[in-house]
């Protein structure tokens, strides 16, 4: 089974496109980094950039995961498990038969044609959308398959008046978003609790939670925990790459540190204070953050036969909500942050899936 | 639809394999078939055994959604949920969150590892099964990524012996069996209602139901629900590919009609009883049926994102269980009922371009 045509070939094809992901990567860096430099980190599996974002001349490159490793093995770490993941729906599906909050999915969307999900909303015309988003005043148009925040959309509608991404829209405009979808689905808003909104309050900024199996003491850890926020070019998402702030959270205290910009030259710009905002995001605690890492911990516990999760989730005002999950997470935002290697049990985790 | 070209391999991989278990299914026809009577079923995208099976004939094979389209077309139907239902673990959890009864998993075995899922039963090593066997668990060993039923096996205790598949077995031997296995999960055994356990004990018999979305009415439908019931070949499980029975459910009233031993045999040879056991099948009329189709229909709605779903669910004493759901189920049953002379199913199939 695990060697059937169809399976091996399918990985094969993703390691293609994997590959192929990381080579437009490395072309489209806006990051400057000496020729010498860049042949020393390709030799090693890393992207040249990381000299930049790991701060290479402090730390060792040896405490890091590669970007080779990431795009291409820690794809295969969820086997034939991955599709639960890799479709938000199931995902949430799942989840929800753990116990565990997470949006409600409305509409499946394919092209502009529409099926609804569920009872709430019986969205099978444009007009009916336009209801639902009166009713619930934001929802969400994101494709159900995919990670990165690329097109996803929010929809509201206040005094009367309709917005896609907080811009002005007509009906038509709407129409004209939900054609462009080939595959999306249109769901809740989740109300983000009010310590991140104060940092900024046009994107619903995640936390991402790296979680993965110690097969030593047969339990699941989490290896980091990082928070984003959005800025002014990141509306409606928090993706950092584009713009965004990603700040470590501190898996004992939940205490936010200094959150980093994607780098446009040579250097890390950390901030203390989110500089569209001002408001300090250095220092400011993750409400209820023992409980969301205990919680965390035990829906990964239930899903043993996940062992590699990048959780995204939005606290709210009751605790919190999962997004999504990531099956073969970014680790070149996280690694900023802190060197996965350094912690032995993410060295093993990794050496047992042969990512190392 | 796939857009990259990890998906579009990936379909095309598929639909090779798939076109390959044809050309297998073909050369392995358990009878007969005149060489021109297979050269005119090839042709019109019919298997040679289906064309008899069928009894095909140019004035009625419009009726039937071919071999052809079933093996290499209709697994794309789902698309990107398809997957979702490959795999019995994610199928299960994800029907679950819907309400509906599934058996619970305990553990999930691949490349030699043993992953324990819950509390309920100690499970992480081939020492920890057999103490929980023998502690009165009672298990179904089947694999997470396949359909057909192919090694099925039930694990239990009879008088403090060990039992596998019903026939006894020592500690080392099952320790030997445990040690083989690989991508399978542990689950729960379903204890079937009596009346089927009635017609065949020595298997689960569950019923195939297949829901596909009307796309006119916005609703799904079940168009055909078949019974299985095992025999002493087939056992532990149902299959007719092993030599198990099948009939059809009436999909209004549950009762069931005439049984037979599907494709093994030319001759759709019927039964109207057990041929093994006596028990009466036809006319008797499926415990909870309404419960079960009103039931179905229901999360079939709620989860329309996958609009095509061959179902196995096993009716209990207190409702019934869903075993597994089928991503491009068998269509074999269009022995009792083509599916093409019913318009709502022919529009579907129209809507996902299969006919």
């Amino acid at each position: 089974m695990n060697g059937s045509f169809a399976y091996r070939a399918l990985n094969w094809a993703h390691s293609v496109r994997q590959f192929q992901q990381l080579l437009l990567r490395e072309l489209r860096s806006p990051v400057r980094v000496p020729l010498a430099k860049k042949l020393w980190l390709w030799s090693r599996g890393f992207l040249s950039e990381d000299w930049v974002l790991y701060d290479l001349r402090r730390n060792k490159l040896s405490d890091y995961v590669s970007d080779y490793a990431r795009f291409i093995r820690t794809m295969r770490i969820n086997g034939r498990f991955r599709p639960a993941l890799d479709n938000k729906v199931v995902f949430s599906g799942i989840l929800r038969s753990l116990g565990a909050d997470v949006p409600e999915y409305y509409c499946l969307v394919s092209r502009g044609s529409l099926t609804p999900i569920g009872n709430k909303y019986d969205m099978t015309s444009i007009d009916a959308v336009v209801d639902a988003c009166r009713a619930e005043h934001r929802l969400i148009v994101k494709p159900f398959s995919g990670g990165s925040g690329v097109n996803i959309a929010v929809m509201s509608a206040t005094n009367g008046k309709l917005y896609v991404n907080e811009v002005e829209a007509s009906r038509d405009d709407l129409k004209a978003l939900l054609e462009s979808m080939p595959e999306a689905v249109i769901s809740e808003f989740v109300q983000q609790h009010e310590y991140a909104s104060t940092i900024y309050p046009h994107t619903a900024n995640s936390i991402r939670i790296l979680t993965m199996w110690d097969y030593e003491r047969d339990e699941p850890f989490i290896a980091l925990a990082a928070q984003r926020f959005g800025s002014h070019t990141t509306i409606p998402v928090d993706n950092w790459t584009r713009g965004g702030l990603i700040a470590q959270v501190d898996l004992e205290t939940g205490v936010l540190g200094k959150g980093a910009t994607y780098p446009r030259g040579s250097k890390m710009d950390w901030h203390e204070f989110h500089p569209d905002t001002g408001a300090r995001i250095e220092g400011v605690l993750v409400p209820r953050w023992e409980y969301i890492t205990s919680r965390v911990l035990e829906l990964a516990g239930e899903m043993p036969f996940l062992p590699y999760v990048g959780w995204d989730i939005v606290v709210t005002e009751d605790g919190f909500t999962v997004t999504e999950g990531n099956s073969y997470t970014d680790v070149h935002g996280l690694q900023i942050l802190a060197p996965l290697l350094i912690d032995p049990r993410v060295r093993s985790f990794y050496r047992h899936h042969g990512v190392l | 639809m796939p857009r990259d070209i990890g998906e579009r391999v990936f379909t095309a991989g598929q639909a090779a394999r798939n076109f390959q278990r044809l050309v297998q299914r073909e050369l392995h026809c358990p009878f007969r078939v005149p060489l021109g009577r297979r050269i005119w079923a090839w042709r019109k995208g019919f298997l040679g055994f289906s064309s008899v099976r069928y009894e095909l004939t140019p004035a009625n094979y419009t009726d039937f959604v071919s071999d052809y389209a079933r093996y290499v077309k209709t697994p794309s139907i789902n698309g990107r949920f398809g997957s979702a239902l490959n795999n019995k673990v994610v199928f299960s959890r994800l029907v679950a969150s819907y309400g509906l009864d599934v058996p619970e998993y305990y553990c999930i075995v691949t490349r030699g590892r043993f992953v324990q899922v819950g509390d309920r039963h100690r499970m992480s090593t081939p020492d920890e099964i057999i103490e929980s066997i023998l502690g009165g668990g009672h298990f179904v060993v089947k694999p997470y990524g396949g359909g057909s039923g192919v090694s099925v096996s039930t694990l239990n205790a009879v008088d403090g012996k060990l039992h596998l598949n019903g026939v006894e077995k020592t500690a080392d031997q099952m320790r030997t069996f445990l040690d083989r296995l690989d991508e399978v999960v542990l689950c729960e055994f379903v204890r079937q209602h009596e009346y089927a356990s009635t017609i065949f004990p020595d298997s689960t018999n569950s019923i195939r139901l297949l829901s596909m979305w009307d796309y006119d009415a916005g609703e799904p439908f079940i168009p055909f629900a078949g019974h299985r019931f095992g025999r002493p070949s087939s056992a532990p499980v149902d299959n007719c590919s092993q030599g198990g029975l099948s009939c059809q459910v009436d999909v209004e009233t549950g009762v069931l009609g005439s049984a037979h031993s599907g494709h093994m045999d030319p001759e759709t040879r019927s039964h109207t009883t057990h041929p093994d056991t006596g028990a009466k099948i036809t006319g008797l009329v499926v415990p909870h049926w309404q419960f079960v189709t009103s039931k179905l229909l229901e999360v079939a709605k709620e989860m329309s994102y996958i609009p095509y779903v061959g179902w196995d669910v096993v009716v209990t004493d207190s409702g019934f269980t869903v075993i597994e759901g089928n991503n491009y189920p068998d269509l074999g049953h269009q022995v009792y009922l083509p599916l093409l002379s019913l318009p709502r199913v022919r529009a579907f199939y129209q809507k996902h371009n299969i006919v």
